[in-house]
């Protein structure tokens, strides 16, 4: 194993990017101890960082706490919450909540200096996509970033999944919350309920079937409509407290306390706890293992993950109960990772990251900046679908899309890009190994755009 | 002819102030004046999410509707066809309806049981059941000759290119008015170039050329990009946002009219909207799909209006599968398996085609869903062959035997 490419490999695609300095620390350190320091970081433990953050206030609200700021008309008095202005204000609130947390994201994936943590939390906040312009999803976000990506990216998976499915975020973009006992049915004894009562009452499938396609299981994982009815039937109840406090709350008089079988196998537990058991049954599932495991490894190593490498993965998954950490090592220190036919393209946030930090540059996350993401089709949490951005080299070529990375590389050495300036440093050093062209802001641009930098 | 913004100043008398504050996208009929001759127009919109073909075209003359659908049923739908009515926020297509313009295939969709939108969007935009990944659509495939000839031949309007033009070349165009390399001179270009042609067996070199190459014609027909707006203080609204980088379906459709009076040969485009996976409150007259589906109707409407006198176009609607025929308990919808197609143009035979499966409790597929009658891939073979003029490349849908079905004069 080539030592050097493996640990430039390990900075750039277990980070955002090279900083100035960075092969020369892992050189002195090695990849195993450099492994280590990084999966040891804490979710705030980057003082650098928390100035550059300030910017973000939002980044500290509860779910609740930005209902108040909106300061929309009380519902509960006038029902005004319901009218057309009401509701444009509340999501034009939520949309603006939802981009200080983006900016902050690239922020801390430009700034960070524990790049594997804000890997992490963007990998799983692609592998538990929620989409801020759903709804109130954005005012919940700070939330979600907070107690759920933060707190788990480098934890457990079971602990991660568990958490997602409580989070008011998912349960609110997949429709959990509203997801009910049916009427006549067994459970959803509704005498005890204040307040009105949902008009109509039954399942909502969509969380269900994202938790075992997206989430655990992965399309070809074995379940059937049936196992998908039975699972919804299960988190009936999960759902939030109530509108002007969407915090979650597991409301027993709308859970189906009916019996359920759910791949081949009766359920565990009463209440939440059912629920609770089944969630921990499918985040220990051998072939979660598998699943969650090749999309790591396709991040990491390629598009079309090796199988031995996978299988390697999955096999520490189980072992040692979903130990993100396990995982990555045994990911992030195998062979496979250094070997040079294995690329993988940058995304356009890394692509953005990347120019800023091996250059020394810096962004501060504004929306301007964000618009040039947004355009390249990779702004933090306003992915279009569950399943998050896409991951392999091919959904990112197109002509268009190449010329975009054009236009990005220019507006950058020309200085142009609102809230991102190019630093001095690295980008010579870069021209060089990548061959150089003639002068200053060209040879900055061409460095930038040229097909050796797309990729890492 | 070659419209450039000198022609247009020639042809409509617009002042040069006017023209430096207001690109030729904006100003699709000062454009029209110029009579170019220009190809035939196939667009195809993708619903994505997973559109309700019950609610697009509510099939009131059904006798299990109302039973079936419960409180989903509409007690009022626009006239359409026989049996069928069109729901009511499709106002806008009222037009096309007496002008004999829209034709819908109802019972429509692929074979895909998985339910998962993803899965079903691949299968269906690949239109090649044998392949997942590293696969390419059934429009680049049609489209592969004219493709070969003009980068411009089939295009997306859209930030990433759809999986139905996959492995064509085909251009995504996330914003026309941007389109372009501004602030790059011809020598950065040109170092560039170089730079690309000397990477090997690189798909990112590739689509660079194939972009640098192209990009001199859209300079030529339809002018360079504006300069990026000035940063501007504050949180800009909403609205303004989406504006720019993700517009509703029929700014899409404004920018697709813009760009082909322009005289940029485009043969067929890709649009696609969203907002169709109604799972909370899709509401009747109102609610959660009333907002896609007037979106969608007004873009048609834009697209016959704008190309009102040809007879050489044709639009194509369709969505991955259609939704359960109960509501769920969200006063929504989940994932289902038959939806609806919709066609538009003149060359449209007017009304509801292929075999109707029904609303019985038997006739369901799964017990839940409207079956498939009709597999998507017989309505575009023969929108392919209206459009071409021909029988569409072998290649288009490998191992598929199309029988037409009449829904194109």
């Amino acid at each position: 194993m080539d030592q050097t490419r493996h640990q430039d490999r390990l900075i750039a695609r277990a980070t955002f990017g090279e900083r100035p300095g960075d092969r020369e620390q892992i050189r002195r350190v090695g990849a195993e101890a450099w492994l280590e320091t990084a999966l040891a970081s804490l979710p705030r433990g980057d003082a650098s960082l928390e100035s550059r953050l300030a910017r973000f206030p939002a980044l500290a609200y509860g779910p609740a706490d930005w209902l108040d700021a909106a300061d929309l008309p009380d519902p509960a008095t006038t029902g005004a919450e319901r009218r057309p202005e009401a509701l444009a204000r509340l999501r034009g609130h939520s949309v603006r909540i939802a981009v200080q947390v983006a900016g902050a994201r690239v922020v801390r994936a430009v700034h960070g200096s524990q790049g594997l943590r804000e890997v992490m939390v963007d990998f799983w906040a692609n592998h538990f996509s929620v989409d801020a312009r759903k709804g109130i999803v954005g005012g919940l976000l700070p939330h979600y970033q907070r107690e759920v990506l933060d707190r788990h990216a480098l934890g457990r998976f079971e602990d991660l999944l568990l958490a997602v499915a409580k989070s008011p975020a998912m349960l609110f973009y997949l429709d959990n919350w509203s997801s009910t006992a049916a009427a006549g049915g067994p459970g959803g004894n509704d005498s005890e309920q204040r307040g009105r009562r949902p008009r109509t009452r039954g399942i909502n499938e969509n969380y269900a079937r994202e938790l075992m396609e997206l989430h655990t299981l992965g399309i070809d994982g074995g379940y059937t409509q049936d196992d998908v009815i039975s699972v919804a039937r299960a988190l009936t109840g999960w759902s939030l407290e109530s509108r002007r406090s969407p915090v979650h709350r597991f409301h027993a008089r709308l859970h189906d306390t009916g019996p359920k079988r759910v791949l081949g196998e009766p359920l565990t537990g009463e209440g939440e706890v059912e629920g609770e058991n089944l969630l921990r049954r499918l985040a220990r599932h051998p072939v979660t293992a598998r699943h969650v495991s090749r999309k790591l490894v396709q991040r990491f190593v390629a598009d079309t993950p090796p199988p031995a490498l996978v299988e390697k993965a999955a096999a520490r998954f189980v072992e040692t109960e979903g130990d993100i950490p396990s995982v990555l090592r045994t990911i992030l220190l195998a062979p496979e990772l250094s070997d040079p036919k294995h690329r993988k393209l940058k995304t356009p946030l890394r692509l953005f990251a990347s120019a800023l930090r091996v250059s020394g540059g810096s962004t501060d996350g504004s929306e301007d900046a964000l618009r040039t993401l947004a355009r390249m089709g990779e702004l933090p949490f306003f992915a279009r679908t569950p399943a998050g951005f896409p991951e392999t080299s091919e959904r990112w070529i197109d002509p268009g899309a190449v010329l975009e990375r054009m236009k990005l590389a220019f507006a950058l050495a020309r200085g142009v890009v609102p809230g991102a300036r190019l630093g001095d440093e690295g980008l010579a050093d870069a021209a060089v190994r990548g061959g150089g062209a003639p002068d200053g802001l060209l040879t900055t641009a061409v460095t930038l755009a040229a097909p050796e930098f797309q990729w890492c | 002819m070659v419209l450039t913004r000198r022609r247009l100043l020639q042809l409509g008398g617009v002042s040069v102030a006017a023209l430096a504050s207001t690109p030729i996208w904006l100003a699709p009929r000062r454009a029209k004046a110029a009579s170019l001759a220009r190809s035939p127009l196939l667009v195809t919109i993708f619903l994505r999410g997973g559109a309700d073909g019950l609610h697009l075209v509510p099939p009131i003359g059904d006798a299990e509707y109302a039973r079936a659908r419960g409180p989903l049923a509409l007690a009022k739908s626009l006239p359409f066809a026989d049996g069928f009515g069109l729901h009511p926020a499709l106002a806008p297509l009222q037009p096309l309806v007496e002008r004999g313009e829209l034709a819908a295939v109802h019972a429509v969709g692929s074979d895909d049981r998985s339910r998962s939108h993803f899965e079903a969007q691949d299968r269906m935009e690949l239109g090649d059941p044998g392949r997942s990944e590293g696969g390419t659509g059934w429009l680049a495939r049609a489209m592969a000759g004219a493709l070969g000839a003009d980068a411009f031949a089939a295009v997306a309007l859209s930030n990433a290119l759809p999986l139905s033009l996959y492995g064509s070349g085909a251009f995504a165009i996330g914003d026309p008015a941007r389109f372009g390399l501004e602030g790059a001179a011809e020598a950065a270009r040109a170092a560039l170039e170089s730079r690309y042609a000397a990477a090997v067996d690189d798909p990112i070199a590739r689509a660079g050329l194939r972009a640098l190459g192209a990009l001199a014609e859209y300079e030529r027909r339809v002018g360079g990009a504006a300069a990026d707006e000035p940063p501007r203080g504050g949180l800009p609204r909403e609205r303004a946002r989406r504006r720019r980088e993700d517009p509703p379906l029929v700014e899409r459709v404004r920018q697709l009219l813009a760009l082909e009076q322009s005289g940029l040969p485009i043969r067929a485009v890709a649009l696609e909207c969203h907002g169709w996976d109604t799972h909370q409150r899709q509401g009747l007259e109102t609610g959660a799909m009333s907002r896609p589906l007037q979106d969608l109707a007004s873009s048609l409407a834009a697209l016959s209006e704008g190309l009102r006198g040809r007879r050489d176009w044709l639009a194509v609607v369709m969505t991955e599968f259609g939704r359960t025929v109960r509501p769920n308990g969200s006063q929504g919808t989940d994932h289902g398996h038959g939806s609806a197609a919709l066609l538009a143009g003149p060359r449209v035979t007017p009304g509801v085609h292929g075999p109707w499966p029904g609303l019985a409790e038997t006739a369901l597929h799964e017990g839940r869903d409207l079956a498939v009658a009709t597999d998507y891939r017989h309505v575009l073979f023969e929108a392919l062959a209206t459009h071409l003029g021909a029988t569409p490349p072998p290649q288009t849908f490998p191992a598929f035997e199309a029988k037409p079905l009449g829904i194109l004069g």
